[in-house]
Parts: structure tokens; sequence; C-alpha cells
């Protein structure tokens, strides 16, 4: 049951949500670059920003459809949903010197609280899948 | 051993599909759909400008749910980007002006 949840369930949860994210931002790339023209960052970041992050999530959830390559993909994931947890964490805490609207697709209409929740819910489900995973088990 | 896991193909579809459907029109410079705001409002600090309320999100139709009184009146609906909107712990606000970045602003704003 528990390696059920770790190596199937979670890493399905993963594939879903970085498809639908990266996919968002590539079929409405425009709007998506304008969203993150908002974000508080440097405005040199933005545009190697706004190819890097789909990029990313979409290696991502290739690496969980592939078996050899799932574990990578698992600590991939962990990595972008600690640095995105941190991100919202920092916002909410006011560390930067305005709040953006958040990003695309159905998750625009969360709060930034709702949207740390859902973060930190995934967050431990992608370190529960690290944790108790079997690496190289295929189904 | 399986190259890819099929559920988990399947589920990449379902992803994408989902994504399509629910893809944000894109609003780059020049092209985006202006939305409408009902009112303005300035910072305390008379540092930021605030546009609230989307009344374009909301349906509200010009003749019908609203009119614009005179331009430029503290009354008077006007048009804007919607990829400048913003949400901040109390709701939406609209930023067109950073007029000097110092500090996040929050609380009462006046209205101007």
């Amino acid at each position: 049951m528990r390696n059920a949840l770790a190596s199937r369930l979670i890493p399905a949860l993963l594939v879903l949500l970085f498809t639908y994210t990266g996919f968002s931002k590539v079929f409405a790339f425009e709007s998506y670059q304008g969203t993150l023209m908002n974000q508080p960052l440097p405005h040199a970041l933005i545009r190697p920003l706004s190819y890097i992050l789909p990029a990313a999530e979409l290696l991502t959830a290739l690496g969980l459809l592939i078996p050899k390559t799932s574990h990578l993909a698992l600590r991939s994931s962990f990595i972008l949903l600690t640095i995105f947890t941190l991100y919202i964490g920092s916002i909410l805490l006011h560390f930067f010197p305005k709040t953006p609207c958040s990003c695309g697709g159905i998750f625009r209409s969360l709060t930034w609280a709702q949207h740390l929740w859902l973060n930190l819910m995934l967050w431990s489900l992608n370190l529960y899948a690290l944790l108790y995973r079997k690496p190289f088990l295929h189904m | 051993m399986k190259k890819v896991t099929l559920h988990l193909l399947l589920i990449a579809l379902i992803g994408t599909g989902a994504a399509w459907v629910n893809k944000s029109p894109n609003t780059g410079k020049g092209k985006f759909v202006a939305h409408r705001y009902s009112y303005k409002s300035k910072s305390l600090d008379g540092t930021k400008y605030y546009w609230t309320y989307d009344i374009t999100s909301l349906g509200w139709m010009e003749g019908t749910n609203y009119d614009c009184l005179t331009p430029n009146s503290a009354t008077c609906t006007f048009a804007a980007d919607p990829s400048d909107n913003m949400v901040d712990a109390n709701g939406n606000y609209f930023l067109l002006t950073d007029i000097l970045s110092t500090s996040f602003e929050s609380g009462t704003f006046t209205l101007d």
C-alpha cells in the first residue's frame, strides 16, 4: 500500500501537475510572460526564466514517465516544488515590494495562501514518494 | 522493461488536455483585451495608484450596468491591461503606476 502510493499515485499526481502547469505556460506563452513580468524578480531574469520554467516542468513530467529516469525526475520535482513553495512563502511574508497575481490556468483562482497550502501538500507527497518509493519498480 | 509507463502517459495526456482547455488568453503588448476598473485609489504615502474591481470580469456592460460620467473623475471607469492585475491580502487591485517603489503597501487607501 505504502509503495503503491509512493510508486504509482504520487508520480501520477506529479505528472498531471507538471504537464498541466508546463503546457498552460506554453499554450498561453504571451500571457504567461506578462504574468512573469508582474513578479517581483529582476527583469534580466524574466526572459530566460520564461523558457526555463516550462522546460523544467515538462522535462520533469517526461522524466516521470520513463521508469529509468523517474527517480531523478522525482528529485527534480521536489526541487521545483521547494523553490515554488519558498517563493510563495516569501510573497506571503512580504519579502518583496509588491504582491503579484498568481500563475495561470485553474491556479489563477487560488489566493496565495491557498496556493501555499496546495504546494505544501504536493511537496510533502513528493517527499513521501522519495523516501518510500522502491527505485526501479516498474509497473 | 517498459520504456514509458503507459498509465502515466495517459495522465500526461489528460494534463495536456486540461492545460489546453483552461489556457489563458494571450495578452501580449498591443493585443490585450482592455478591461475596465471601477475606481482609482492612491496609497497613503502617495507612491502608488491602485485600480479596484475588474468590472469587465464581472460581466458589467457599459450603458447597462454602468456609465462613465466624466473622464478622469473618481466615478469614471476606464480601460487597462488585465495582465497587470494583482492580488493583495485583501483582494484584487490593479497597479498601473509605480510612482516610487519603496515597500509593500497595505492597509487603507485614500480615494483619489
